[in-house]
């Protein structure tokens, strides 16, 4: 299909396809025939933009059980900001951002005026929307006494705890607040950040970021499971996005959440995996196979035939051994044996070049999952980080949590609202 | 279904006023667009002769400042009195990290005074500052810098008359206000500048000083017509001056080399966080 643009909003929110293709209506039609193909042309753009433009505004944020787009850019950010006005100011500021970007339109302000840097930086003009989304959460650390959030930290926001599996790396851990930008365009992607970070500059620094060139879940019912960078089929059982009842259960905070602001949103746990690709493509298949509990190329159970067959964790092979392997990850990752235990995953795949201590690809998985409670992940990784096979591959080497509110309503709202105002 | 055609964005920067006119009257959503100029708010043109005048007196003054302290640099250096030739070099050259986006204008000159070795083709063809600054620290020798000494105080001549006839634009000062603050967010705050002598703080404090000089002398125009962006300014000239001030020592400042990573990147933020806002001044006083 011939892709289509975002409304053709005009001025501090300009189109960027417009920007093109209504430029050409121009050139080619002369002033009066360029107006009604404009107008005719907007009718269009609303109906065909369904499938490009992810609405930003709802009572959740876009992001989280959005179907998982293919590139993630994700930056943490530390407040320097010393009055909370000035911190509320910037999130406004970022929130129509964010709500201009999603749309497909430059980032509020002028962008043509010779004299000034442009308001929006511009590599994006002439590019889709590709399904943005901008989620924003906030880390423990806001909630100190510096812009007097300490009362209304819910009892759970905590830095996570020392867990098994981990040498983490100060470099890419924590943050006061964090931005997970999610789109099937990677320069998308990072244009949300990089606008952000620049709109944020004397209230925000950037304290990390990560790309990720490609998705390693599904939360999409129609989604195919995607593969890891070991090639396997990750996330096969992840909670889909029309599981409202699961979500509700497991990734949406509800009244439990001992802090009002909160209910509506959920927690997002970052975890930067490396893996030893190197090693694990010395590992025969049999052993890979074990290793996760599937096979490599279907993604079906070892005790099944199909990627959806049900993992039967009872099944024994013909000497009386489990046929997934106690060690299994699917086995100790598996909600039957965590007491039902689900939390929703929304990883990317990425690689930063090598490892200059071993010669090594730095490479890996960056972990990102949703839950209504960081325990749950916790309760996983104290599971997996002792007993996993997959331990003998990969490391735990960057870890932070945040919390992210509710979504923005509508156009009167901004990020965070109801925690500094409610 | 529409046509896609590539074409360059400054054209479509022109055509797209023509759209907006257009699309006005498709029931749209509402245009949000804010001019760089708020309307009502006239050019303070008198305020702005008298920045642009001010700034040619303190550039004239920075030059002639440069002049008789290099003098004392490069007396010492004939005289061959290294520890004279050390203490003069930072105090000397911090009038000329006032001044420098002007320096810069004048062709070679900048490359003949200023130079680090990376910038030119042939380190025998080498000369100024940071030459000077290699012998003093690293070589540890005065062998062979009496002609360097001649050429430096030769080149400062010429960059006095230079100055002296000079006359500037508004949006120039705003823009060299800009410049000294990327070239500090950028090259100084890695040390780069005066690896020898690591003096980097003063070059670093003296471009702040330079950038604060032409954001005083516009304050009248810009604040009448943004008196947000002013106010917002002034506050980060203060965070700067005050990350900066922990690095004072006597007159000057701590050796650059002490400075740990995660100091230097305190102080590049909140450089980063002045450029920004100061990136906005140029649109207002043309």
């Amino acid at each position: 299909m011939t892709p289509t643009s975002a409304r053709p909003i005009f001025g501090g929110a300009m189109s960027r396809r417009r920007l093109l293709g209504g430029v050409a209506g121009l050139g080619i039609l002369g002033a009066s025939g360029a107006g009604l193909t404009s107008c005719a042309a907007s009718t269009a753009d609303t109906a065909g933009s369904a499938e490009q433009v992810v609405p930003f505004h709802g009572s959740r944020q876009a992001g989280i059980t959005t179907d998982v787009q293919d590139r993630l850019a994700f930056a943490a950010f530390d407040a320097t900001a010393t009055r909370r006005e000035d911190l509320v100011d910037m999130l406004k500021t970022w929130t129509a951002a964010a709500a201009a970007m999603s749309r497909g339109v430059m980032v509020p302000g002028d962008s043509h005026a010779d004299q000034v840097p442009p308001a929006d930086t511009g590599e994006t003009v002439g590019l889709l929307p590709a399904r943005l989304t901008v989620t924003i959460g906030f880390g423990p650390a806001l909630f100190d006494g510096r812009f007097g959030l300490a009362p209304r930290r819910p009892t759970v926001l905590a830095e996570l705890p020392p867990l098994p599996g981990e040498i983490l790396d100060p470099a890419c851990c924590g943050g006061d607040i964090a931005i997970q930008a999610c789109a099937d365009d990677p320069q998308v992607a990072f244009h949300a950040v990089r606008n952000l970070a620049r709109l944020g500059r004397g209230a925000v620094v950037t304290r990390w970021t990560q790309l990720g060139f490609g998705r390693t879940s599904a939360t999409g019912t129609g989604q195919q499971t995607p593969r890891n960078l070991m090639g396997f089929k990750d996330g096969t059982r992840n909670i889909r996005s029309d599981d409202s009842a699961t979500l509700d259960k497991f990734v949406w905070v509800g009244a439990e959440a001992g802090q009002e602001w909160l209910r509506g949103g959920s927690y997002l746990v970052a975890r930067r995996i490396r893996m030893f690709v190197e090693t694990w493509d010395r590992d025969r298949l049999s052993d890979q196979e074990a290793v996760f509990g599937r096979a490599k190329y279907t993604g079906a159970p070892l005790t099944g035939k199909a990627e959806f067959d049900p993992p039967d964790f009872a099944a024994r092979t013909a000497d009386g051994e489990p046929t997934i392997q106690d060690k299994a990850h699917i086995r100790l990752a598996a909600f039957e044996a965590n007491d039902g235990l689900r939390i929703l995953r929304r990883g990317y795949s990425f690689t930063d070049g090598i490892d200059a201590r071993t010669g090594t690809l730095d490479a890996g998985l960056f972990f990102i999952s949703f839950q209504k409670d960081p325990a749950q992940f916790i309760a996983l990784q104290r599971k997996l980080g002792q007993h996993d096979a997959l331990n003998e591959y990969i490391r735990h080497v960057g870890s932070a949590v945040f919390a992210c509110p509710q979504g923005v309503a509508d156009a009167s709202g901004y990020w965070g609202r109801s925690l500094f105002e409610g | 279904m529409l046509p896609t055609v590539v074409i360059r964005l400054r054209e479509g920067a022109v055509l797209l006023l023509s759209a907006a006119v257009l699309l006005a009257g498709c029931g749209g959503p509402g245009r949000t667009a804010q001019p760089s100029q708020p309307p009502g708010a006239v050019l303070d043109n008198a305020s702005l002769a008298a920045a642009t005048e001010g700034y040619h007196d303190y550039v004239v003054s920075e030059v002639g400042q440069l002049e008789t302290a290099t003098k004392q640099l490069t007396d010492a250096i004939r005289a061959g009195d290294m520890d004279k030739a050390k203490q003069m070099l930072p105090l000397a050259r911090v009038h000329y990290e006032h001044v420098e986006p002007v320096a810069e204008s004048f062709g070679d000159l900048d490359a003949s005074i200023d130079a680090r070795v990376n910038n030119v083709d042939n380190p025998a063809d080498w000369t100024g500052f940071h030459r000077i600054e290699k012998a003093l620290w690293q070589d540890k020798t005065l062998d062979g810098m009496s002609p360097m000494a001649d050429k430096l105080d030769a080149d400062l001549v010429t960059l006095k008359s230079k100055v002296a006839g000079e006359t500037y634009q508004a949006a120039q000062l705003a823009n060299g206000a800009g410049e000294l603050l990327n070239e500090i967010s950028t090259t100084k705050v890695t040390g780069e500048e005066d690896r020898y002598s690591h003096t980097d703080l003063w070059d670093l404090a003296a471009n702040i000083d330079g950038a604060r000089k032409c954001f005083e002398l516009l304050k009248p125009a810009v604040v009448a017509k943004d008196p947000d962006l002013v106010q917002q300014l002034e506050a980060r000239f203060t965070d700067v001056a005050a990350g900066l001030s922990k690095y004072r020592q006597d007159e000057g400042y701590i050796d650059y080399s002490t400075v740990g990573e995660d100091q230097r990147r305190a102080l590049a933020n909140s450089v980063n966080a002045l450029a920004e806002p100061m990136s906005k001044v140029a649109g207002l006083v043309v």
